[in-house]
């Protein structure tokens, strides 16, 4: 039984910002995630630039298998903290209370932890560029042609 | 001739406080954050006896239109324990879920309904809705929101924070549905407590019926949309649903569900190419279409771009508004003829009197216009001239006038209880407002020029700002630039250009599609005159005081239970000269017909039942 529904979570942080593609508004931030956006549009910002105007530290304290599990932390990024605090909340009531202190639990506790934090670095490092080649195809269809790469210089690659 | 004392009833104007406050509601306005990428299609299958109680449903839950989880829920205590047996069995067989109707409440329809904010969809929706319901009350109206009063509140579970789903039905088509805000703060109450403007979750739904009429103009069943539309899968035929709940049952309902869903795609799709500012599950009729086509055109409303239009006038142009000319000439006599029908009457008194100019405008001037020089103009006046569209660009007039033996539009009790409109031969009484083109039917049929009291004219301001060309109906054919070309005329274009497409084509799907939606176009081009003259009406529980405007400038205080409050695109102008020049043609062709030594049994607006000869000619 999971603690919180992530999508659950997710459609209460679009209608607390007020919209469905929220942007940190600090000119150059590309943070969309809304998980690490606070405030209500148009004036969104990232916790990230709020603890800059805050003159706080971006980098936090993260709890990688759960408070309860393992007192260990490791530095991550302000906006990154708050994606992995939203994903311990999909992890099972139990595994992230550890109520007994089972050392199962702990266990299972710290794998979820490790297995967010490497899901967040694929989403953040790569996960941008499927949705790019998806609309790059698109837009190369409606211009060049329906079969654009026939004309590409490939290069003698396989890539047609 | 019989001469009888009658009241005569005409159309006023009103306004509240509570009118004011809502006009100024919609202009300041919450954003909706419309529905996430969730859908959930929901189908449910009932007795056949009067309770029509749930006996099972079928379920699909799709993420960015891919299937997620398909299911069976249903109601316990409506099955037999083999019935029930049979259900969990197939679902188990078949890779779906089966659950009770309050888990699936709370698992699935509140789950993905409100927590992920689905877009609901089904077939006749608000039925199956009102099915999965375990308690309906009448829908309260909330603070100054009176919408839903009328309708139906129905809960699903007995938590108060769980919200219930309220349905008013207004039309024979469509009904509005929507949530209401349950107990507790909700995630956009907090955006507005942080200096947001999200409005209330509402919830989202598409009855697929509603969505097929208003794109469609017809009201078909599930079996003849999925014809119509070429879905991949077709509706399984079933003749009995007073039967025992089998496989080959619970297979038709699963199929069922999937056709809702493949229907709503393609109309989806239909709707998309259209590329119309307003979301589909806001669509309930061809008005709504109608209404989006004015808003992708970013033709303002007339409300909120004048604001200097006083009372008095508004309530002189409603004094002149009646709708179209129905009457029987001929009765209990079986007579032989011919029924003669306009081609988009509505549409032609539009582009022949110029009214593109004012619906595009920045509003209306008005002057007072000497009524000699009109009684001079209109006695030099021939058929021939009634003709000449030069003609009814002069006619955006209204005149008040005494009646001395005309005919004039009335609207009477005529020994019925409603207010009825007939044409007829007005005798004293108080002088009254009407259009000059009622003036001059008047005068086609009796030769005479009533008094003329006063007289004002009418002339659009300049052409809005910022107005964008569209595709008509999504169609490149029939691009569109509002600030120079009259929208209703390319319409009536593009629906004769449709008709011929679908009389030409030999693929039996596209032509039926074609002609379907050539209906639509017709109904959505009369919409703009629907919408002008669109007035919601608000019941209240208690009587609330309304100012009656006279044209004099007068007004006087009523209480009432019924409070009118326009719609967005409401125009008095429009709304009473474009039935106006209606019933000139019709008078126009009665007038041909009289001179032609014809005579006409009945008429109804823009048709004109036509009595043969003797000899049948």
């Amino acid at each position: 039984m999971a603690y919180q529904d992530p999508d659950d979570r997710l459609e209460g942080h679009y209608a607390l910002l007020g919209t469905r593609t929220p942007r940190c508004c600090v000119p150059g931030c590309a943070e969309t995630d809304p998980r690490a956006l606070v405030g209500v549009n148009p004036n969104i910002v990232c916790y990230e630039h709020q603890h800059d105007a805050q003159s706080r530290a971006w980098l936090e304290e993260h709890h990688v298998a759960g408070r309860r599990n393992d007192p260990a932390t490791v530095q991550i990024p302000g906006n990154d903290h708050r994606i992995l605090s939203d994903l311990q909340q999909a992890w099972p009531r139990d595994t992230l209370r550890n109520p007994n202190t089972s050392p199962l639990l702990r266990a299972a506790a710290a794998l979820r932890g490790f297995l967010d934090v490497l899901r967040l670095v694929i989403e953040r490092t790569v996960g941008w560029i499927p949705a790019l080649l998806e609309a790059l195809d698109g837009w190369l269809r409606e211009t060049v042609g329906e079969s654009w790469w026939k004309d590409f210089p490939t290069a003698g690659s396989d890539v047609a | 001739m019989l001469r009888e004392l009658r009241p005569v009833a005409v159309r006023a104007w009103t306004t509240t406080a509570s009118a004011k406050t809502s006009a100024k509601q919609q202009r300041g306005g919450y954003v909706d954050l419309g529905p996430s990428d969730w859908t959930l299609t929901i189908d449910t299958e009932t007795t056949v006896d009067v309770a029509q109680r749930l006996r099972f449903g079928t379920y699909q839950v799709r993420y960015r239109d891919r299937l997620r989880e398909a299911g069976i829920f249903y109601e316990p205590e409506a099955l037999t324990d083999l019935e029930r047996e049979t259900l969990t069995r197939y679902a188990a067989e078949h890779g779906f879920k089966s659950t009770i109707l309050p888990q699936f409440i709370r698992d699935v329809y509140l789950r993905f309904q409100w927590k992920r904010r689905a877009l609901v969809i089904g077939f006749n929706l608000p039925f199956d809705l009102s099915r999965i319901a375990i308690a309906h009350s009448p829908a309260r109206p909330r603070g100054k929101d009176h919408s839903m009063q009328g309708g139906f509140s129905f809960a699903h579970t007995a938590n108060k924070g769980d919200p219930r789903t309220q349905i008013k039905k207004i039309g024979p088509r469509g009904a509005f549905i929507r949530s209401a805000t349950p107990s507790g703060r909700e995630a956009a109450a907090r955006n507005r407590a942080r200096g947001g403007n999200i409005a209330n979750h509402r919830g989202y739904f598409v009855d697929v019926a509603t969505l097929a009429a208003a794109l469609l103009s017809k009201k078909l069943s599930l079996a003849e949309l999925a014809q119509l539309l070429g879905t991949a899968t077709k509706k399984i035929d079933w003749p009995d649903h007073d039967t025992t709940v089998t496989a080959e049952y619970l297979e038709y309902a699963m199929n069922d569900a999937q056709v809702h869903w493949e229907c709503f795609v393609a109309l989806r799709d239909r709707y998309e190419r259209m590329r119309l500012p307003k979301p589909i599950y806001k669509i309930y009729s061809e008005a709504s279409i109608g209404k989006a086509h004015l808003e992708a055109m970013h033709i303002q409303p007339w409300r909120e771009v004048q604001h200097d239009a006083p009372d008095w006038l508004v309530a002189t142009l409603l004094e002149t508004y009646y709708a179209g000319r129905c009457e029987c000439h001929i009765r209990r006599l079986p007579v032989s003829g011919m029924l003669l029908d306009f081609a988009s009457e509505y549409p032609t008194s539009f582009v022949l009197q110029n009214l593109h100019a004012y619906l595009v405008a920045r509003g209306f001037d008005w002057h007072e216009i000497d009524p000699a020089e009109l009684c001079a103009w209109i006695k030099q006046l021939t058929v021939a001239e009634l003709f000449q569209p030069s003609t009814w660009k002069r006619l955006a007039v209204v005149v008040l006038v005494a009646p001395d033996d005309d005919l004039f539009p009335s609207r009477c009790r005529f020994d019925q209880p409603n207010w009825t409109l007939g044409v007829q031969r007005r005798v004293g009484g108080a002088p009254q407002w009407w259009t000059l083109a009622d003036y001059v039917t008047n005068w086609l049929d009796t030769g005479h020029c009533a008094p003329i009291l006063r007289a004002i004219g009418f002339t659009p301001r300049e052409i809005q700002e910022h107005l964008q060309p569209i595709n008509l109906a999504g169609d490149e054919r029939f691009s569109i630039d509002p600030a120079h070309q009259d929208v209703v005329k390319l319409s009536v274009e593009l629906r004769a250009t449709m008709r011929h497409e679908a009389d030409d084509t030999l693929d039996v799907v596209a032509a039926g599609i074609l002609h379907a939606s050539a209906g639509g176009l017709k109904n959505e081009t009369n919409s703009i005159y629907g919408d002008s003259v669109e007035v919601n009406v608000a019941e209240l529980a208690k009587p609330e005081p309304v100012t009656i405007h006279r044209p004099d400038g007068t007004t006087n205080i009523a209480e009432t239970t019924h409070i009118e409050e326009p719609g967005r695109y409401f125009h008095p102008l429009l709304a009473t000269l474009i039935p106006a020049g209606g019933r000139l043609l019709l008078a126009l062709a009665m007038r041909l017909l009289a001179d032609a030594g014809g005579e006409y049994v009945m008429c109804d607006t823009d048709s004109l039942f036509v009595a043969a000869t003797a000899d049948g000619s």
